[in-house]
């Protein structure tokens, strides 16, 4: 396939100076973004990871290197350029959302077409209300920004982003303020959209959340240690329905049917999980808390503790996104 | 982004903290209808005083005898001797800017009818002297040049003698009253004029014929002052040079000789009283103005503390394609739109107050349309120069910087 390149990084450094000291944020990343990919850049805090998103973004030069935008070199750019850049070609989604407070959805969602002067009300309004029915508000148009949850918050988000027909979305920890279900919620409508066509760039330090991406980079001091496609890409939508279907359970489980249901679910997924090692770590899992628990003489029928060894027999496919909270608990 | 969504985008984060938008204007309403209210008390009494001293007379020039020394004694100006009738007909003949020319002469004393008496002033002149000294004549007429040639015992009588010397069902014309136990026969009745501006009550009058009173009652060939109306308002300041000239002239005076009389114009006197009130307006306006410039301040540190609380909206707009000249635009549109809101508010406030301040203590009000204009265009200017700062850093912000701020 020949697709176009989005993004072209060659040799880029950015270097901070703190103090008399230079901090090098970024050291001789290379990077080439095709348009249609799922990019996850990953890395601990501090990798260079949110560097790169403001060189890629435009909001900050590189120090040195060169940059390829949907095939304009940005380096030579002077700052108003580079706001026209940002506001036709560049979509932001944010981790704490950045709507304007108590304005409505479709208000919050027009801000950065108010900014292209060649755009009409009418085609403003046009294009914000077919973003946010893009993203699933088509009945919330009307509501202010501060009487939404989270996720409504994020898709109004979304939808601004998308409002300009960006050549690429940018995300920074767009699910790290939300909870698991949200997030998946949030990252089914990233793949939805990535599935439309939309490439779209996104930083996260959650390995599951990158697991809905399609190519994973991962950054370490500045330099870009690991660049792989992801094999088995994982379905939010589908960790969504069961994450949704754990809750049902959790609320319906009275403790007189726990047995009853554990051994149905139990038989389930026995029959038809492939993953049987799963399966068995999860066992030796609540194993270990059983024994945590006796060793401390805590109350065996807390009813939190039950439904966790429910959860952790029945679902065991659910231990493939959950890898990293498990070990969180040992 | 032009200016037509500029306005928007303000007026809509001015709807977005309407609390804080309202107390932020708090202090430009109080000031310009402050403003208002002072300009409007001040150039009221200002009004007042003029009309008050213009109703003294018409366009009025007095010549007045110069005060002497004599032996190191300054003398009252009545006592002065210097202004004679041969003056009036040489001013009447010789003084083209002078439309009416009376003689006046004045005494006070006891006004008897029948039982009643009263203490009063009589003031003398020819048939002019109405028209000059603005009376109108509520019924009867006035003295004519047979009466005055004959010296006549005749009079007017002004409201207050009325009220003091008849009852109600007795009309004052044609009877015969007592002026220091010289009988006059009344022939007109004066119409009210109220008070001058020196709380004189200028109903409480005898008007005579000059002759009559200068043989009669005074005694004197000489003149206490001689009253005259210029052409218009326009020439009063000329025809002051000229009847000085012919002063001169009437009075053979020889160069090197000084004036022996003194002349005053109407405008001298409103000019006086006028200072009086246009340092009053310039205190209270300018005590007005502090106040408007504090409230300029109060938009200033509310947009200041508006840009540190907006650090992340402004990062977003930056991030979205906003431009620094956007963002400075932004606030300082809010800023002017703030102030001037705040302007029309006062405005408006300060002529509800200018009134209530008229109905309540009765004071003169004039709102003009300048003091309006005035300080409509000071609200805009406090919004520009008071804006600037806080607009200027926000459009200084790092959008990185912005959108991380907590």
């Amino acid at each position: 396939m020949n697709k176009i390149n989005i993004i072209e990084l060659k040799n880029i450094e950015k270097n901070y100076t703190v103090g008399t000291e230079i901090v090098r944020a970024l050291r001789s990343v290379d990077l080439t973004v095709k348009a249609g990919e799922f990019l996850a850049i990953m890395g601990a805090s501090g990798s260079g990871k949110s560097t790169l998103l403001n060189i890629l973004g435009c909001l900050d030069k590189p120090t040195s290197g060169d940059y390829w935008l949907d095939g304009k070199n940005v380096n030579s750019l002077k700052k108003n350029q580079l706001a026209d850049i940002r506001n036709t070609k560049i979509g932001f989604v944010f981790q704490s959302y950045n709507l304007l407070p108590r304005t409505t959805a479709l208000e919050n969602v027009e801000l950065p077409l108010l900014y292209n002067s060649s755009i009409s009300n009418k085609l403003r309004r046009e294009k914000a209300e077919y973003a946010l029915k893009a993203v699933g508000l088509a009945d919330r148009m009307k509501h202010l920004s501060n009487q939404m949850s989270g996720g409504q918050q994020q898709r109004v988000a979304i939808a601004r982003s998308l409002v300009n027909d960006p050549v690429i979305i940018l995300a920074d920890e767009a699910t790290g303020n939300l909870d698991t279900k949200t997030s998946y919620e949030i990252m089914s409508l990233f793949q939805e959209l990535n599935e439309s066509g939309i490439t779209i760039g996104f930083v996260t330090h959650e390995p599951d959340i990158a697991e809905f991406t399609k190519r994973n980079i991962v950054f370490r001091d500045g330099r870009l240690i690991k660049d792989v496609s992801v094999k088995n890409r994982s379905s939010a939508q589908l960790a969504l329905d069961e994450l949704k279907e754990e809750e049902i359970l959790l609320e319906n489980v009275e403790d007189a049917d726990l047995v009853f249901a554990h051994l149905n679910l139990l038989l389930k997924y026995v029959i038809s999980s492939t993953n049987v090692f799963c399966w068995a770590r999860n066992l030796q899992y609540i194993f270990g808390r059983y024994l945590n628990r006796k060793k401390h003489s805590l109350d065996m029928t807390n009813s939190k503790f039950k439904n966790l060894f429910v959860i952790r027999l029945s679902f065991p496919a659910l231990l493939g996104i959950k890898a990293t909270k498990i070990t969180d608990f040992r | 982004m032009n200016i037509l969504n500029l306005i928007k985008v303000a007026t809509a984060a001015i709807k977005r903290n309407k609390t804080r938008s309202f107390l932020t204007m708090l202090g430009i309403i109080i000031g310009v209808a402050s403003v208002i209210v002072m300009l409007a008390i001040g150039e009221g009494s200002n009004a007042s005083i003029r009309e008050q001293i213009s109703s003294m007379g018409t366009n009025l020039i007095n010549v007045m005898p110069k005060s002497e020394r004599r032996g190191g004694v300054q003398q009252g100006r009545s006592m002065s001797q210097t202004l004679v009738v041969s003056d009036v007909e040489y001013l009447q003949n010789n003084c083209d800017l002078i439309k009416a020319v009376s003689p006046e002469v004045k005494s006070g004393g006891q006004v008897i009818y029948g039982s009643n008496n009263w203490p009063t002033q009589i003031f003398s002149g020819n048939e002019e002297y109405t028209y000059i000294k603005k009376y109108d004549i509520a019924e009867g007429r006035i003295f004519n040049s047979q009466e005055i040639k004959s010296s006549a015992k005749v009079c007017l009588i002004g409201q207050t003698v009325v009220d003091n010397l008849f009852g109600d069902d007795v009309d004052p014309i044609g009877q015969n009253i007592r002026f220091n136990k010289i009988p006059f026969k009344v022939i007109g009745v004066l119409k009210e004029k109220g008070d001058n501006t020196f709380g004189q009550d200028q109903d409480d009058i005898v008007l005579a014929p000059y002759t009559t009173v200068m043989k009669r009652i005074t005694r004197q060939i000489y003149l206490q002052t001689i009253v005259m109306s210029a052409r218009s308002e326009d020439v009063i300041e000329k025809a002051s040079t000229q009847v000085e000239e012919a002063m001169r002239l009437s009075h053979k005076l020889k160069d090197t000789e000084e004036n022996d009389f003194e002349i005053r114009t109407q405008q001298e006197l409103i000019s006086t009283f006028g200072s009086i009130s246009e340092m009053m307006i310039v205190l209270l306006g300018s005590i007005s103005t502090i106040s408007l410039i504090v409230g300029g301040i109060g938009i200033m540190n509310i947009m200041y503390v508006s840009v540190t609380e907006r650090t992340r909206e402004i990062g977003l707009r930056l991030a979205v394609g906003g431009k620094e000249k956007d963002i400075l635009m932004q606030f300082l549109l809010e800023a002017i739109l703030l102030s001037v809101i705040g302007g029309i508010i006062g405005i408006v406030l300060g002529i509800v107050s200018s009134q209530t301040v008229e109905n309540i203590m009765g004071w003169p009000i004039l709102i003009t349309s300048d003091a309006i204009l005035i300080s409509f265009l000071f609200c805009s200017f406090i919004g520009v120069f008071f804006g600037w700062y806080p607009a200027r850093k926000a459009s200084a912000l790092d959008p990185i910087e912005a959108l991380r701020h907590e």
